[in-house]
């Protein structure tokens, strides 16, 4: 580039600065304006803190709460061991090795998240159970009676971590796996170092990987405090059971609303603890973007262990809990004929695919703005703390739920003081929506800020050499670059709102059910069987954005 | 990395229709709800004419006697069928939502005066006695009510006006073992506190309202101290871990996991209707015994006792409602003969109206003295119950 058209561009600095300078205000209001509509219903539960909530929250303090905590505590690290274990390894060995179905496991992997937590708590209890088929077997085989043989119990802390782990994993090996495959410059330059891919792994792979690794991590660990169908289901008491049995049980609203504020905070220390570890850990990739890590192919026993190794989290997480359901509906499919199931089916869509859209373009957004602030320190420290608005996911979504009724009711109560409009905004799709996005901001944003980390400060250097300035930088470098991450992210929140519970039930507007209403409402009458139908729906509607989006990201064409 | 153009402009087309189409459709969605309290809150009548264009606008049958909205916390294909009926015999359209008492409850308050609700239909008498105490339930008249359903099963206030209305009864019952237990070995939900069903006794988690119920309940017969002794008693004579439904504490028997569960009558009245091998199998094997009965001593004298436990499902009008009048409506509805006879066949609960039959698998339990404790007497217990769990380590 000549002097000349440095000092051209240089020239017509103060032009674009202006309006670079109104971008940067105009999209600080938005941002403000966004944070509000997410955080101002979670003031509800800040004002309880003023009020009185009697002796409920010494009582628990005196009886159960300590062990609610040590419960939540060990599915924390439980799962958090099994779910590395599980997402890098087969990770790993994906973007590097070719063996016997790799690039079917390439998707198959991350099937699993297509099943809600509760539904393979419902189908691994009724396998494993006493009175379920297999220790049947074993006490009629042998003759034995209770107590007289040993079975694990899939009711227990061991059996949660177990489905908690085998349903959550994939969030871990998607995030890993992108990074790793767009790892692909480092790692040959490691290769061509001479270090064996031991070595590469360990030092160079997972170093790079790490802050998509932690993200998944910290995705699970929010999944974990937040979930409740499932830990309740498995006869675990967690930290949110007392939040739901204080809420919903001593009908003592404050004691609960203390409650979630307590795990609200525990939630902001991981996220803290996530960011620190984020920007201790900041490696760029300056090799090229397209170059791909040469896969080598194996055979022999190695062939056979990477494929175990890949085969088992698919086989534990997808097919047995898929398979007892369809053996159920099977088995009593004259029954199920008369379930009607369409509407149902597209209201599903419709408000998935509604928040999908709208997270993603949030957290895009957000990410964005996160980003792009350059220099001051103080607005980097500032904006970070933007991702206040991430922390939904790990609040149970009923307490997400009542939080954002309560707030929008209020909204609404006083706008009919004045205009006589009804109820606007809560009890209806907005609100509806509105939750949705709260509770998986994080899952899209997670998602779409480990993509761009691979944008270097340099690229918008030299982009801004060459003329290029704002939006055009994003649509023209940037978007290229974290376009796989925006499907990812758009499919991880279709793909939860499909499977969400507890929202869905209380905010929807009248004569409105989705599919996992239905299995849910057929499943807590104790009618498990008749459940099967819509849950094999949603895992069915679930599986095409999987598949689609896997596809799209891991395929091997240039 | 190469993006084919043109498969671009598709992903871009398809995407915009979508998001065209979903934005139209929320704005259809949107409008019924409000419908309701938009032109009630006016105290207008409700003009027919905009009705109708809602109607045709949702495709719905064309309906003349307005609508009642309904939130229940009753099963949707508990309560479907009977709303179709309804709406048959009136022409009064049912909107509902369903979902547990307590959400549905929060959704109430945090609606407040605007809400849309205008009957809150639930099980269990904790659940309506809540509702009551926050104000969300207001006072109605209906002499239709008030002579069908016994004093007991309702909420009354000093104007005679009717708070809520029980519609239905189940007893909490003990199912047993055949094998194991001999039903003369049974007497009281007291006597569960023997020694000798020690890893014997199935129930479900105390976060569940029956079992909070059956304690206020005891609480009010026994008093609060021997309450918390029954309490520790039954949690060390537990076979397992509260765990599962009421269904799968009878099921747990019937494969031999303990002997006595604690359950109410009609999830074993399902059972019994149930067409399927294993169910048929279960019921077989198992047998159920209404707790707390009179009995006859060995020197002829007659033993009272208080009776099992019973509780309602019930509704009440919504403080809110703009609707009462189709609110009450349904109410005389369900408390009907014709709709009882359904309620009794379909779930097998016990009709609350006296003079229904009950459904042959019921009835074959014979007759049994049901406590007669007025049932808006046990939430005064509510928070003692849930520390005596608590304490106790009943999960």
């Amino acid at each position: 580039m000549s002097q000349r058209n440095m000092v051209a561009i240089i020239g017509q600095k103060s032009n674009t600065d202006i309006y670079s300078r109104l971008f940067a205000q105009v999209s600080n209001v938005i941002l403000l304006f966004i944070i509000l509509i997410f955080v101002a219903p979670f003031l509800s539960l800040l004002s309880s803190l003023f009020y009185d909530s009697g002796t409920t929250l010494s009582h628990l303090f005196d009886t159960v709460l300590g062990g609610y905590l040590l419960n939540s505590i060990s599915l924390l690290i439980g799962v958090s061991l099994l779910v590395l274990l599980m997402g890098v390894s087969t990770a790993w060995l994906l973007s590097n090795y070719k063996f016997t179905g790799s690039s079917i496991f390439s998707w198959a992997l991350y099937l699993p998240i297509a099943i809600p937590a509760y539904i393979s708590a419902f189908s691994y209890a009724g396998l494993l159970e006493y009175a379920g088929p297999i220790q049947s077997f074993i006490r009629d085989f042998w003759d034995l009676g209770k107590g007289e043989y040993f079975f694990p119990d899939v009711r227990s802390i061991g059996g949660a971590i177990f489905i908690l782990s085998i349903t959550f994993y994939p969030y871990v090996y998607i995030l890993t796996r992108v990074a790793f495959e767009s790892a692909g410059g480092v790692v040959n330059v490691g290769k061509s170092m001479g270090f064996c891919n031991n070595e590469v792994f360990c030092k160079i792979a997972v170093n790079y990987a790490k802050p998509s690794i932690i993200m998944g991590l910290t995705l699970v660990c929010l999944e974990v405090l937040g979930d409740f169908g499932a830990v309740q289901f498995l006869a675990v008491d967690t930290f949110t059971t007392a939040i739901y049995r204080t809420w919903f049980s001593s009908n003592n609203y404050i004691a609960a609303s203390n409650l979630s504020l307590m795990l609200l905070a525990i939630v902001i220390f991981l996220i803290v603890i996530e960011k620190k570890n984020r920007s201790k850990a900041k490696y760029y990739n300056n090799t090229s973007f397209t170059s791909k890590i040469v896969k080598t192919r194996l055979s022999g026993w190695k062939n056979m262990l990477a494929f175990n190794i890949c085969f088992l989290p698919v086989l534990l997480g997808f097919i047995i809990p898929v398979s007892i359901l369809l053996y159920n509906y099977i088995k009593n499919f004259d029954d199920m004929k008369t379930l009607e199931i369409s509407e149902v089916i597209s209201n599903s869509i419709l408000v998935s695919s509604l928040a999908a859209i709208l997270a993603v373009i949030i957290s895009c957004f957000v990410s964005y703005k996160i980003f792009s602030i350059v220099g001051n320190k103080k607005a980097i420290k500032f904006i970070s703390y933007v991702k206040i608005i991430n922390v939904g996911y790990a609040i149970p979504g009923t307490i997400v739920a009542v939080c954002v009724l309560m707030f929008y009711g209020w909204v609404d109560r006083g706008i009919n003081e004045f205009i006589d409009v009804g109820l606007i905004f809560s009890g209806t799709l907005f609100a509806l929506v509105i939750a949705y996005v709260f509770r998986f901001l994080a899952l899209s944003s997670g998602a779409l800020e480990s993509g761009m980390h691979g944008i270097t400060r340099e690229i918008d250097w030299s982009a801004r050499i060459f003329g290029m300035k704002g939006f055009m930088i994003f649509r023209k470098i940037h978007y290229p670059i974290i376009k796989k991450y925006v499907l990812v992210a758009a499919m991880l929140v279709f793909v939860e709102c499909m499977k969400e519970l507890p929202i869905t039930y209380i905010i929807r507007p009248f004569n409105f059910n989705t599919l996992s209403i239905k299995t849910y409402e057929l499943a807590s009458d104790e009618q498990l069987i008749e459940s099967s139908f819509p849950a094999l729906i949603i895992i069915l509607i679930s599986l095409f954005p999987v598949y689609f989006t896997c596809k799209k990201i891991f395929s091997d064409k240039e | 990395m190469n993006v084919n153009r043109k498969d671009l402009w598709l992903f871009r087309g398809i995407l915009i229709t979508l998001v065209v189409a979903l934005v139209a459709k929320i704005f259809f969605m949107v409008d019924p709800v409000n419908a309701g309290s938009k032109e009630t809150s006016k105290e207008t009548p409700v003009s027919t004419k905009n009705i109708v264009k809602e109607v045709d606008k949702r495709k719905i049958l064309i309906i003349k006697g307005g609508f009642v909205n309904v939130y229940s916390s009753r099963k949707e294909q508990l309560v479907s069928d009977l709303f179709e009926d309804f709406t048959k015999s009136t022409g009064i359209k049912v909107n509902f939502i369903t979902d547990k008492a307590g959400k549905l409850i929060s959704r109430m308050q945090a609606e407040g005066k605007y809400s849309p609700a205008d009957l809150f239909l639930t099980s269990d008498v904790g659940n309506l006695e809540y509702a009551r105490s926050l104000g969300l339930l207001k006072g109605f008249k209906s002499e239709t009510l008030s002579k069908k359903i016994p004093d007991r099963y309702k909420s009354i206030n000093e104007d005679n006006s009717i708070n809520w209305v029980g519609l239905t009864l189940r007893a909490r019952a003990l199912i047993y073992s055949k094998d194991r237990v001999k039903p003369e070995e049974l007497s009281t939900y007291e006597n569960l506190q023997d020694k000798k069903w020690q890893g014997k006794i199935l129930v479900r988690s105390s976060s569940n309202i029956y079992n909070q119920s059956l304690l206020a309940s005891i609480i009010e017969e026994n008093g609060i101290e021997k309450a918390d002794i029954w309490t520790k008693n039954i949690v060390d004579n537990m076979a397992r871990k509260p765990q599962g439904g009421d269904t799968d504490q009878i099921r747990a028997v019937a494969s031999g996991e303990g002997d006595i569960a604690i359950a109410n009558s009609y999830y074993y009245g399902r059972l019994s209707a149930s067409e399927r091998e294993e169910d048929k199998e279960i019921v077989q094997k198992t047998g159920i015994y209404f707790p707390n009965q009179d009995t006859k001593l060995d020197d002829g004298t007659l033993s009272e006792n208080y009776g099992t436990h019973v509780n309602i499902s019930g509704g009440g009008v919504a403080a809110s409602s703009k609707n009462a009048d189709n609110a009450i409506k349904l109410l005389e509805f369900l408390a009907s003969n014709k709709a009882q006879k359904i309620y009794a066949e379909k779930n097998h609960e016990f009709p609350v109206v006296e003079g229904v039959k009950e459904s042959s698998i019921v009835s074959s339990w014979g007759n049994f003295k049901k406590s007669k404790l007025p049932l808006s007497a046990l939430s005064k217990h509510r928070e003692d119950v849930m520390k005596t769990f608590d304490k106790s380590g009943w999960r």
